[in-house]
């Protein structure tokens, strides 16, 4: 070759490339390998069972989430969200409404105030950092209004906890849930016209409204998917702890985002994968269960989750720069 | 004219001047900036007027409670250290930027000095520390963003939990309950009439002011934030920049969390968002825009100062603190509705706010 640096140039895209699209595979299986094989803990059924039941919310967030990020914005509220769904869910099962309505009032609540954020940012301009800020504020504190403030137990007799505790063929009802809106979310981004539509509204919003890609309606329609999925995360919440809790886990909010971006959805929009996301909702708690095994500090669970979200985020970084 | 001056009038005029449309100007005085018509001038200190209107309207509700000097002193207190970190954070965002971490490294510094002091350490030497953890913090902000070039909002956010994670290491996660009282006195004592925390904060108001709008740094602080590219081309030290605002928003909010935990004589290792909330509300209630190159130190004060009022006339008034998030939420996005709708050249241009 007379032009040695081209090349030098494509492979640095590829293995750029790769990395984004592969990395997060590796580290799943590093993360899933090491301990199994040395640590019989790790792989003990209840251990497993015990990280996934505890995973599922994190894991529907973060696919949320990365609705919002494909389009290149940000949603802070989705913590705040499934605070609220788990209280309103609770609310309404001790009402006492069927099963069936508390739960679609549920998802209406939390994807009416996605929507309502949808809106702001859509059509009023508004940068979506500083919307959801606000709706985290508002989701917040009518989930503390409507509970009065404190945690409120399910009835006894419903039957939403085995959502949680239930198990089929080894793996609890809630993480078949969260693979079927894995396979259904995946499916929608992939054939679906308005799903497509998120990747070209995040990668360029003007060459996408002048190809005529109805741009302030997916904008929305990612918003209300980063609501809907945070409300059935709250479901999930509610049924985990039998009640409705309107603090939630306070670090939920960033922590989606977090591990949206560790499973390689780019906060520049655009690109992404649910698989993705999903994958590194797995790891991001994945570290949390392993240390704890293996008797690390849990506070040094903190510390080492923010180095790999710096080591993911590089990596993510890294890619969009080597494309160019 | 070289874009290097074009840059410094872009950011002496960085505030919405709705009325000064080129139409308006003269036709031959472009280059020059134009006088600001008073009705700019008012746009440009709204929040102000604002706050002037909510505590009218603070003392009519509370009937006259609010108005009492106890009260303001007590909302003086309370507005000071969060004003602190505030200036620094409108300076992050006032490079295009965020800083999620400030409420984490506000609780490690406040844990580190607490912890230091009860334990006998001298107290200059345990504000030191808390103060140089803040720094630190700040630093390792700075690096990541301006060397490493992570997007803002992931690298701060990966710092809050860092900077959590580390205060509950170093306190294996107990609360600094009572701490000597030379320490508290840091965040309650007067000076005459005043209260320390104050002095402290206009000192630092007045040092920053300085900064942002009579040095190269302060140009460049706005340049780097109201045009990236056009700063780089312009030979402005775009990563220097970077890298000094987001160290300085770590110092000061490790400062805001050592007057806080001496007013309050508590630390706590575990954090919650309200602190970031407030510190964000302020620096975009006050105006300062999310995109970069417009904002105001002094209308932050202003900002912060609206939302201590509104807290305190929440409590005045009895209102549940359970509502308090909600009308937060609120008035946060009305007012930058307002901010954006009012002086928004930019709504509908830049739907999103690309990597924050």
């Amino acid at each position: 070759m007379n032009v040695p640096t081209i090349p030098a140039l494509s492979h640095t895209r590829t293995l750029g490339a790769f990395l984004a699209r592969y990395g997060i595979w590796a580290f799943f299986v590093l993360l899933v390998a090491i301990p199994a094989a040395t640590n019989p803990d790790f792989r003990s059924v209840a251990n497993l069972q015990g990280f996934l039941t505890s995973a599922g919310v994190l894991v529907t967030l973060t696919m949320g989430e990365a609705f919002v990020l494909l389009v290149a914005g940000v949603d802070l509220s989705v913590g705040a969200a499934a605070a609220l769904g788990s209280v309103v869910v609770t609310l309404a099962l001790m009402h006492p409404l069927p099963l069936v309505l508390a739960l679609v009032l549920t998802l209406v609540v939390t994807a009416a105030c996605g929507i309502a954020s949808g809106l702001a940012v859509a059509y009023l301009g508004l940068p979506s950092f500083i919307v959801t800020f606000g709706m985290l504020g508002l989701q917040g504190g009518a989930a503390l209004v409507i509970s009065g403030g404190n945690r409120i137990s399910m009835p006894t007799t419903s039957s939403l906890p085995t959502l949680a505790s239930g198990v089929v063929l080894g793996v609890p009802y809630q993480i078949w849930l969260t693979l079927i809106l894995l396979v259904l979310g995946s499916a929608f981004l992939r054939y679906v016209r308005a799903g497509r539509h998120l990747y070209a509204v995040g990668s360029n919003l003007n060459a996408a409204r002048l190809s005529g890609v109805p741009v302030r309606r997916i904008l929305v329609l990612a918003f209300a998917l980063s609501g809907l999925f945070a409300g059935i995360g709250g479901i999930i919440y509610a049924a985990r702890i039998v009640s409705g809790d309107p603090l939630g886990q306070p670090n939920l909010n960033l922590q989606a985002i977090a591990a949206a971006v560790i499973g390689g959805v780019s906060l520049f929009g655009g690109r992404g994968t649910l698989v993705g996301a999903f994958l590194g909702a797995l790891v991001y708690a994945l570290i949390t269960n392993v240390l704890d095994l293996y008797g690390v500090n849990p506070n040094i669970t903190e510390l080492v989750s923010g180095l790999i979200i710096i080591a993911a985020a590089y990596t993510n970084v890294a890619s969009v720069r080597a494309k160019g | 004219m070289t874009p290097m001056n074009v840059q410094q009038d872009r950011a002496d005029t960085t505030v919405t001047v709705p009325e000064a449309t080129p139409a308006e100007m003269a036709p031959h005085d472009v280059p020059q900036r134009s006088r600001p018509s008073y009705r700019a001038v008012l746009a440009r200190y709204r929040i102000w007027g604002i706050l002037l209107l909510l505590m009218l309207l603070a003392t009519l509700a509370s009937g006259g409670v609010f108005i009492r000097p106890s009260n303001l002193i007590n909302i003086l207190f309370i507005a000071a250290p969060i004003s602190i970190a505030a200036l620094g954070e409108t300076m992050v965002i006032l490079t295009a930027g965020i800083d999620v971490s400030v409420a984490s490294v506000w609780i490690l510094a406040a844990m580190v000095g607490g912890t230091l002091v009860t334990a006998g350490t001298p107290l200059p030497l345990a504000v030191a520390a808390a103060l140089g953890a803040g720094l630190l913090c700040g630093a390792v902000n700075g690096v990541l963003v301006a060397v490493v070039k992570l997007p803002p909002l992931i690298a701060t956010l990966a710092m809050l939990a860092m900077a959590e994670g580390a205060a509950r290491i170093y306190t294996n996660n107990q609360p600094v309950l009572s701490m000597p009282d030379a320490y508290t006195a840091l965040g309650s004592a007067y000076v005459g009439p005043i209260p320390l925390p104050v002095l402290i904060w206009a000192a630092v108001l007045l040092a920053l002011q300085f900064v942002m709008t009579r040095t190269v740094l302060g140009k460049e602080i706005y340049a780097v934030g109201g045009n990236r590219e056009t700063a780089l081309y312009s030979g402005l030290r775009v990563g220097r920049t970077l890298f000094v605002v987001y160290a300085v928003a770590g110092l000061l909010a490790s400062l805001g969390g050592v007057l806080q935990s001496a007013y309050l004589n508590t630390a706590v290792p575990n954090g919650d968002l309200n602190t970031l909330f407030d510190v964000i509300a302020g620096a975009v209630v006050g105006g300062t825009s999310l995109f970069g190159g417009e904002g105001r130190l002094l209308n932050t004060m202003g900002g912060v100062l609206v939302i201590v009022v509104i807290q305190n006339l929440l409590n005045i008034l009895g209102v549940s603190p359970l509502v308090e998030q909600a009308v937060l939420g609120a008035v946060i996005v009305s007012a930058v509705y307002l901010n954006v709708g009012l002086g928004g050249a930019r709504s509908g241009q830049r739907v999103f706010h690309k990597g924050v």
